[in-house]
């Protein structure tokens, strides 16, 4: 079972209500993605607008959530989806969890913006958090792309990317602390970065997991929790 | 866009196929996915401790081949669903394991169907004693012309076995018991069995069909002709019934399968698609026809 | 317009067409019936208004003397004594003293004949159940003669002049006499029901017909309802699918199609000719109706045990029974109604047949009434065909009244059928 038709029932009213799902769902992930390149270019061009305009945008990430979660159930409750179907739903509840995570993820850097403005605090690390940051968003767009595509390779690559993100994570966090004892007086300052760049590894985390239910989408087996090795050698030959 | 890029992907895949054995289904062309290719069933066909073993199973019907090839074990104690569309085989194949196709004159039967590791059409197997031990429960409830009593004592009688009055007034209340069905008769025993509702006939159908204490019950779309409710107490029946028999049952309702099976086998154009767990074909069925069947995609 | 409106008013413009044509057909329907039913009520009609003669008879009332010197007999006579007695004399002195000065022979020989001959032995039977009447003077209700009972009963029109009437004007005078002093009454006819044939149409009675056609239709029944219902079970559950067993099925719908006549030119050549089978008797009736019957309770009970649902054998298969178990605890009985509407069709059929019975001799003219299926006998539809024949003007009516008997028999037989059905059709 590798291709997946959503488009084939002899129910049209359920092909439309499948296609909904998914496309409320990368609606969505397109947003989240969007908060986070927002979120990031107000901490780098220290901008309190654009920290502002994410801060108020996260309402509708959350609304997005609990009407997808309302579509999902509405549709177990009418089709009982079975297999690939069942496993669309599952997935699809499952990521939107992790994408309004991400939002508020985003949300946290905004705020992170806006506390280093308001410090007016000047570093180095701006540059460095931005490129965690831009990696953390690439991988996030990647995985979106790999559950719109229903790519489970792409996404088992991407699974194995986010230990490249928690080193990063680790190492700038590392450079943070040394920063700390440095430079006492700018503590603060430095507490609020070292917290941006956390809300960025989880949002890795987060988009680990997006990919994990893809790969569960698509191959059926549940693949948390387990060496990536062997996923690779069981599912991917 | 996702599904253009899909479609690639099965163009890719159907060619792996066809490097395979391929073998064309034939017959009415009616939706276009009888060109899918074929190969061998898919999933664990054999079970350790096989109560019913079939190999190599065709059946024909005149000229008219109605089952390809079926290899399947059925587990004891385990209960088993057969699901896939109308007329693919799977009723025809139920009614291979008692026999019960001996009655129409054009069926014949190749291959082997073992329980117990005795081949149930060798010569010296009698098809009566056959089915005192393979008991079968049909779709639409049909329950004798006779009273509750007189229905369940029925098998018991024309076996012998029971001594007296009083054994088989025990022998008709415990199936009743068994069947869940005793509570609601008990007041009426000599009543007509054909005054119940439909969900209590049939029931009675299967209280009749274990007054017999078969070893191995056969179900062909037991609740298809039930309402909701009674269809549940059938398959809570099915439930309890699994401690002490083996069950084959046809169904329609893929939810029904996959609530009262252990095992589900898939059938297509008389051929067994795939088998497997039925946590396993409902969540992550591994054939295409498998995933089509149970997510609807069949016209 | 819309479609929607179009379609409406298409249909619309066709509805009273339609409407005609069902009315049309409706009432073609009603004037069939009509027919029909006209048909059948002019021949009840018909028969009945000419039985009901048939069950009234007319009597004189006679003072005879049973004088015992005369009748040479006294009150220790044997029965045999009683039996050889000539009972003629006193009756034929009754009538004279009834009517003094008749003298001349021949207008004796008419006065004699206002009673039936029947009457001495209705005197006899008298005497027989108590002697003591002899030497007493008895009144007796005697049975007359067919004249009298035409004439009492308007069948001869007295206003007719006397050469174009059967009975002369002396003659009247004697009935009117007596018609008008009372002494002749009418009563009814039991003798109709408790005799058996006679050459003298107020002697004449039907016991002996209907219990032949009794005897014949309990060999019919005995014979072809075990045959018939077995080879029906065979053919319809048990033979195989071959073309020996078409070849038979067919020959069993042809046989249903022979000519009835041709049965009795069989049992003619074979039982009476070839096995020497007391002839006109209700045994080789009855085989050669059942020949005949068979085809139709086989093909009814083919039909009724095909109507069986296969859901009933199947259930009974499942649960291991073997086919003859199936078949008789489960197949027949749910068969039984409408093989038992096949066989009283088939018994009705029997019952009113007459050509086959014509070649076997039960054509015969039979007095005594059958006590076996070995007595020669003859049965009802034959006794009607014989009484049509006669020339005496009083087998008009019997023959109407045999007529009726017949019908009141086969209206029963039906009846009982519909009974049957209704009774074993109870759904369990």
């Amino acid at each position: 079972m590798e291709h997946l038709e959503f488009d084939q029932h002899t129910s049209k009213e359920y092909n439309n209500e499948l296609e909904d799902v998914r496309n409320h769902l990368l609606k969505m992930g397109g947003m989240v993605e969007n908060q986070l390149r927002k979120a990031m270019l107000s901490l780098k061009d220290k901008s309190f607008e654009l920290a502002n305009d994410v801060l108020a945008k996260g309402d509708v990430i959350d609304e997005m959530e609990i009407k997808l979660d309302g579509e999902c159930t509405r549709i177990i409750a009418k089709r009982q989806p079975a297999a690939s179907d069942l496993r669309l739903i599952i997935a699809v509840m499952k990521s939107i969890t992790d994408l309004e995570r991400i939002g508020d993820q985003a949300e946290k850097v905004a705020y992170v913006a806006k506390d280093l403005i308001q410090l007016d605090y000047q570093s180095p690390f701006y540059v460095e958090i931005d490129h965690l940051g831009q990696k953390v968003l690439g991988v996030l767009s990647a995985s979106l792309n790999a559950l719109a595509r229903l790519d489970a390779d792409q996404a088992v690559e991407l699974v194995e990317k986010d230990e490249v993100i928690n080193a990063h994570f680790r190492e700038l966090n590392d450079h943070i602390i040394s920063q700390m004892v440095k430079t006492p007086q700018a503590i603060k300052s430095l507490l609020h970065l070292s917290h941006g760049a956390k809300a960025l590894e989880r949002i890795g985390d987060h988009a680990k997991n997006i990919c994990e239910y893809t790969i569960y989408l698509v191959k059926g087996k549940d693949i948390r929790h387990t060496d990536i090795q062997k996923v690779k050698d069981k599912l991917f030959d | 866009m996702v599904i253009s890029m899909m479609n690639e992907r099965v163009a890719e895949l159907n060619l792996g196929i066809d490097m395979t054995q391929e073998i064309k289904q034939n017959g009415p062309d009616d939706s276009g996915i009888l060109d899918v290719t074929y190969s061998e069933t898919v999933g664990e066909y054999q079970c350790k401790d096989a109560k019913f073993s079939t190999r190599d199973v065709n059946v024909y019907y005149a000229n008219n081949q109605a089952i390809f090839d079926v290899n399947l074990d059925v587990g004891r104690n385990e209960v088993i669903a057969l699901i896939g569309p109308s007329g693919c085989g799977k009723s025809t194949f139920l009614r291979c394991l008692n026999r019960m196709n001996d009655t129409i004159d054009i069926c014949r039967i190749d291959g082997q169907i073992h329980l117990d590791g005795q081949d149930i059409y060798a010569k010296k197997q009698d098809p009566v004693l056959l089915r005192a031990r393979v008991g079968m429960v049909f779709q639409k409830p049909n329950p004798f012309p006779k009273s509750i009593y007189d229905n369940v004592a029925y098998g018991p009688r024309i076996h012998g076995l029971t001594k007296n009055k009083a054994e088989l007034d025990d022998l008709v209340e415990d199936a009743l018991i068994k069947a869940g069905l005793f509570d609601e008769v008990k007041d009426r025993l000599h009543g007509p069995g054909t005054g119940l509702s439909g969900g209590q006939q049939q029931r009675l159908c299967i209280a009749r069909t274990i007054a017999v204490q078969p070893e191995v019950i056969l179900m062909d779309e037991p609740a298809s002709a039930l309402d909701p409710i009674a269809t549940a107490k059938i398959e809570e029946l099915i439930n309890e019934l699994k401690e002490n028999y083996t069950i084959v049952i046809v169904t329609h309702s893929m939810q029904q399968a996959a609530r009262v099976s252990q095992r589900t086998a898939y059938f297509h154009m008389g051929r067994l698609i795939e088998v497997g767990d039925t946590n396993q074909i409902f969540t992550n069925p591994r054939h295409e026809l498998t995933e089509k069947y149970i997510t609807g995609r069949f016209g | 317009m819309s479609d929607a409106m179009k379609n409406t008013a298409i249909v619309k413009s066709g509805l009273k067409k339609r409407y005609l044509k069902e009315k049309i057909f409706k009432s073609a329907g009603i004037v069939s019936i009509a027919i029909a039913f006209m048909f059948l009520l002019v021949l009840l009609t018909d028969v009945i208004t000419k039985a009901i003669p048939a069950f009234t008879q007319t009597q004189l009332t006679l003072t005879v003397t049973l004088d015992a010197e005369d009748l040479e007999l006294n009150q220790e006579s044997s029965i045999e004594d009683i039996m050889a007695a000539d009972f003629r004399q006193p009756i034929r002195e009754a009538l004279r003293a009834r009517f003094d000065g008749v003298t001349k022979r021949n207008d004796k020989k008419q006065l004699y004949s206002l009673v039936s001959i029947g009457a001495e032995y209705q005197l006899r039977d008298l005497v027989l159940a108590d002697p003591a009447l002899i030497g007493q003077s008895i009144t007796v209700d005697f049975i007359a003669d067919d004249d009298v009972d035409a004439v009492i009963k308007n069948a001869i029109d007295r206003s007719l002049p006397e050469s174009d009437r059967r009975v002369k004007d002396l003659k009247l005078s004697w009935i009117e006499s007596m018609e008008a002093s009372g002494e002749i009454s009418t009563a009814f006819n039991w003798l109709f029901f408790s005799a058996g044939d006679s050459r003298e149409p107020e002697l004449a009675g039907i016991k002996g017909a209907i219990l032949g056609s009794f005897y014949t239709l309990l060999v019919t029944l005995a014979l072809s309802f075990p045959v018939a219902v077995a080879a029906a079970i065979y053919l319809e559950e048990f033979a195989p699918k071959n073309r020996f067993i078409d070849f038979i099925e067919i020959n069993i719908n042809n046989l249903a199609a022979v000519p009835s006549i041709v049965f009795g030119l069989l049992g003619l050549a074979v039982f009476i000719n070839f096995f020497s089978m007391p002839r006109s008797a209700p045994l080789i009736g009855g085989i050669v109706l059942s020949l005949m019957t068979l085809p139709t309770i086989i093909i009814a009970s083919r039909s009724a045990i095909k109507a069986v649902p296969p859901s009933l054998r199947e259930a009974a298969l499942g649960l291991g029974a073997s086919k003859m178990q199936t078949v008789f605890h489960h197949v027949l009985p749910a068969a039984l109604p409408g093989i038992l509407t096949g066989t009283i069709i088939g018994m009705a059929q029997a019952l009113g047949e007459t050509a086959p019975l014509l070649m076997i001799g039960m054509v015969a003219f039979i007095v005594d009434i059958p006590q076996s299926i070995g007595d020669p006998s003859t049965v009802l539809p034959i006794q009607v065909f014989l009484w049509a024949d006669a020339p005496e003007r009083g087998f008009l009516e019997k023959t109407s009244a045999a007529i009726l008997v017949l019908l009141v028999f086969l209206i029963s037989m039906n009846a009982i059928a519909i009974k049957l059905r209704k009774k074993f059709e109870k759904k369990w």
